[in-house]
């Protein structure tokens, strides 16, 4: 176990390295609303590599470098020129178009390329586990110098991308200042996707950029926040990824999808408390209602007329109250229903263990006959089987008791739920009449 | 004057046109018609080649050097299906596209059950069969038996039996040639074993990682035993701990070899190669991966070349030809 945690040094300090730029870059993409400019840079840095390839160089090639820096200079010129002053094109249109054409232009040159998909695959994919501390290294030279020329020529690009008129005003070349920031960030953007891959880095990019700017609306603060979100976001990720046994890049691509929703809901929550204070809970708790009403409404409907759907909500019921389900079938059903949830329970101890020995013979850190390894083997099987019969027969059972819940529990609950969503229309109509501001949940 | 033109290359059009329509029939003759045949992957193409000889026209889907399961249909795969009289794959859910083709193609002679629809794993023993059949698996596993079995030479004699009768039937009167075929090439075959044997006999037994579940058939025939897979569930990238474990046990019992094919991703191996001092040969699964492999035989000659050559590299112990 102590090498998993050993692999996950490099990565770690890698993705510190990644917050560090990209929570900064993600502000300025995030201000001039051009959120999807990184997958565009990378698949035209991609395609770069490409052509590069086609022509014979090695994809770590020196030539493939050059070429592929060629094209980011070309995307960048186009993005830093296709800034229009209240044009009707908005730039997010631009660069998806860049985007896609140089994503199908790639496809199609190395369409009779040997190996050209995986070519594409890795360029794009990249893998957060594998990243050497070499390559780290380079990372940190990278970014430590694109940093630094960020630092210095910080406040024309904070203006522009800030306050485009206001630099317009001061007579600010926004076009060679964008082309410059286009170039930079194509730099991070391509050797980054590289390394971590278009998921990860976008995640990186983005949520602290957007948590920042939750909080705050000055630069400093909002830097401060995403940096320290994405440190958080890296640390349960990657510690996530070891405990439980995960992807390393997807699980830390979730854990800034769970951060979003956690500051957005730290950002919104003293408001509404503050407002609930003030004596305006009974809205929140009308609001819940309805809502909650509509839910119950649809899910009695669906399950009167499609009983052997699959319904959530019954299932978790089920699981919490078997008895729920237990009182709609007969004495022998009800006898083979718990028999089935206990041997599925057990089945699964048990192939935990076979897996395990199965694991040890392979290996051979266990000694056992030819013939029982055969036999080991279909145990594996067998045993996975009856569990995999044994879902089926709750399964079916489980459909049996629907039917019968049909109209039982359909009825009262679908009378329930378009009862209370009356009265909650009602009050919000009083409400309304009474004169009440209206609100909306994140302003 | 220029109307003169106009009817003049009105005329060369007409002309060119009508040679155009007709020009297929020219000096064809019809005895020496060619049966069509489409195969899903290189492999099959090579083992049918070697049987029709120059009586078939064999074209595959599947080109040797992508993956098998990620191949996009296109226009001209449809139309070589139509004009096909025998399609032959590996069948056991090898190519998952299979029956989308077939169906887009439209030629019914071709499908499962028809008389143009050859599964080459009918008369195959298969390997891994323990594999449970119901309910969910992860990633993607071949529910009826491991689907690599062209990568044991031996696995060419029912292989090659099944196609010798399914061109006979199509061309009874070339049903001699095709037996004539299938016996010298099962002879070269089996005098290539013999040597492939002969170079990897001292190497019998020696443990192997591969990247994916590929190699059993390879494996069994060559002696070598797979222990692991760098791929914990085929298709989904390794956890931390699955790549940990891996380390601990390749180095624990001295795994100095990690065989993949070449169009995975290699940077998960390359990593368990720095940390335990592996070698990462990359095998082609399939004639055509890589180049220089044109037909069967030379798929073989190339793997086992390759194979020797990492396990001498390695420094892996040579043992007694007596040893099993």
């Amino acid at each position: 176990m102590n090498q998993a945690l050993e692999l996950l040094t490099v990565p770690f300090f890698a993705c510190l390295l990644l917050t560090g730029i990209h929570a900064y870059l993600g502000l300025h993409v995030i201000e001039r609303g051009v959120i999807f400019v990184d997958l565009a840079l990378a698949q035209i840095a991609a395609l770069g590599v490409t052509f590069a390839f086609l022509a014979g160089y090695g994809l770590q090639s020196t030539a493939a470098y050059f070429t592929s820096l060629a094209f980011t200079f070309l995307g960048a010129a186009i993005f830093s020129l296709s800034r229009m002053k209240g044009g009707r094109i908005p730039q997010e249109a631009i660069i998806g178009i860049v985007y896609a054409v140089s994503a199908g232009a790639a496809v199609l040159a190395v369409d009779r390329a040997p190996h050209g998909a995986e070519h594409i695959k890795y360029i794009l994919v990249g893998s957060i586990l594998t990243v050497s501390a070499q390559e780290t290294f380079t990372l940190l030279l990278l970014y430590g110098g694109i940093g630094l020329f960020h630092w210095v020529f910080r406040h024309r690009f904070l203006l522009i991308s800030l306050d485009p008129q206001e630099a317009d005003r001061q007579g600010l070349w926004i076009r060679f200042w964008d082309f410059l920031f286009y170039i930079s960030f194509g730099f991070v953007v391509t050797s980054s996707v590289q390394i971590a891959g278009v998921l990860l880095v976008f995640s990186y990019l983005i949520v602290p950029a957007v948590c920042g700017s939750f909080f705050s609306v000055r630069v400093g603060p909002r830097l401060a926040i995403g940096w320290v979100l994405g440190f958080a976001a890296s640390v349960v990720g990657l510690s996530g990824s070891y405990v439980w046994d995960l992807p390393t890049g997807a699980t830390v691509v979730c854990t800034f999808g769970l951060i979003l929703i956690l500051s957005a809901i730290a950002r919104i929550l003293p408001r509404h408390l503050s407002r609930i204070r003030a004596g305006e809970g009974h809205r929140y708790l009308w609001g819940t209602v309805m809502g909650g009403s509509v839910l119950l409404l649809l899910a009695a409907l669906y399950l009167m007329i499609h009983p052997r759907g699959s319904h959530l909500w019954l299932d978790l019921a089920d699981r919490a109250v078997p008895e729920i389900n237990l009182a709609f079938l007969s004495r022998v059903e009800r006898e083979t229903y718990l028999h089935s949830i206990d041997s599925i329970r057990r089945a699964e101890a048990e192939l935990k263990r076979l897996q395990d020995m199965h694991l040890k013979v392979t290996w051979g850190e266990m000694e056992i006959s030819a013939e029982m390894k055969g036999r080991l083997l279909q145990t594996l099987a067998g045993r996975t089987e009856i569990a995999w019969g044994d879902r089926m027969v709750l399964g079916t059972l489980r459909e049996r008791a629907r039917v019968r819940q049909r109209f039982i529990l359909g009825v009262p609950a679908a009378v329930i739920g378009a009862g209370l969503l009356w009265m909650s229309f009602r009050r919000f109509r009083y409400l309304r009449s009474k004169g009440g501001k209206p609100s909306s949940l994140f302003i | 004057m220029q109307s003169l033109l106009l009817k003049l290359v009105t005329k060369a059009a007409i002309l060119l046109l009508t040679c155009w329509i007709f020009w297929p029939s020219w000096g064809i003759p019809e005895t020496g018609k060619k049966i069509r045949v489409v195969t899903t992957t290189p492999d099959l193409k090579a083992l049918v080649e070697a049987v029709g000889g120059d009586r078939v026209d064999v074209e595959s889907v599947a080109t040797g050097d992508k993956d098998p399961h990620d191949l996009e249909i296109r226009p001209s795969h449809l139309v070589k299906l139509k004009g096909a009289e025998l399609f032959v794959r590996i069948g056991l859910d090898h190519e998952p596209w299979a029956g989308r083709l077939l169906q887009r193609a439209g030629n019914a002679r071709l499908f499962p059950g028809g008389e143009g629809h050859l599964d080459a794993s009918r008369d195959v023993p298969l390997l891994e069969t323990e594999v449970p059949r119901a309910g969910r698996t992860p990633g993607h596993i071949h529910g009826f038996g491991n689907t690599h079995y062209w990568l044991d030479p031996a696995n060419a004699r029912p292989i090659t039996a099944n196609i010798l009768k399914a061109l006979s039937r199509l061309s009874p009167g070339d049903a001699d040639r095709f037996g004539q075929n299938r016996a010298t090439f099962l002879d070269r075959v089996d005098r290539a074993l013999e040597r492939w044997l002969r170079e990897t006999a001292p190497y019998h037994g020696t443990r192997v990682v591969s990247y994916h579940n590929s190699w059993p058939y390879f494996a069994k025939r060559f002696g070598l035993e797979v222990v692991g897979f760098v791929e914990a569930n085929p298709g989904v990238p390794p956890s931390p701990a699955h790549i940990g474990s891996l380390i601990e046990r390749m180095s624990h019992h001295q795994v100095k070899i990690i065989v993949m094919e070449p169009y995975f991703s290699d940077s998960v191996p390359r990593l368990l190669a720095e940390k335990t001092g592996a070698a990462v040969v990359k095998l082609s699964p399939s004639v055509g991966g890589a180049e220089g492999i044109a037909d069967y035989i030379a798929l073989f000659d190339y793997d086992i070349s390759r194979l020797v050559s990492a396990f001498r590299e390695a420094g892996i112990p040579k043992r007694q030809e007596s040893g099993r």
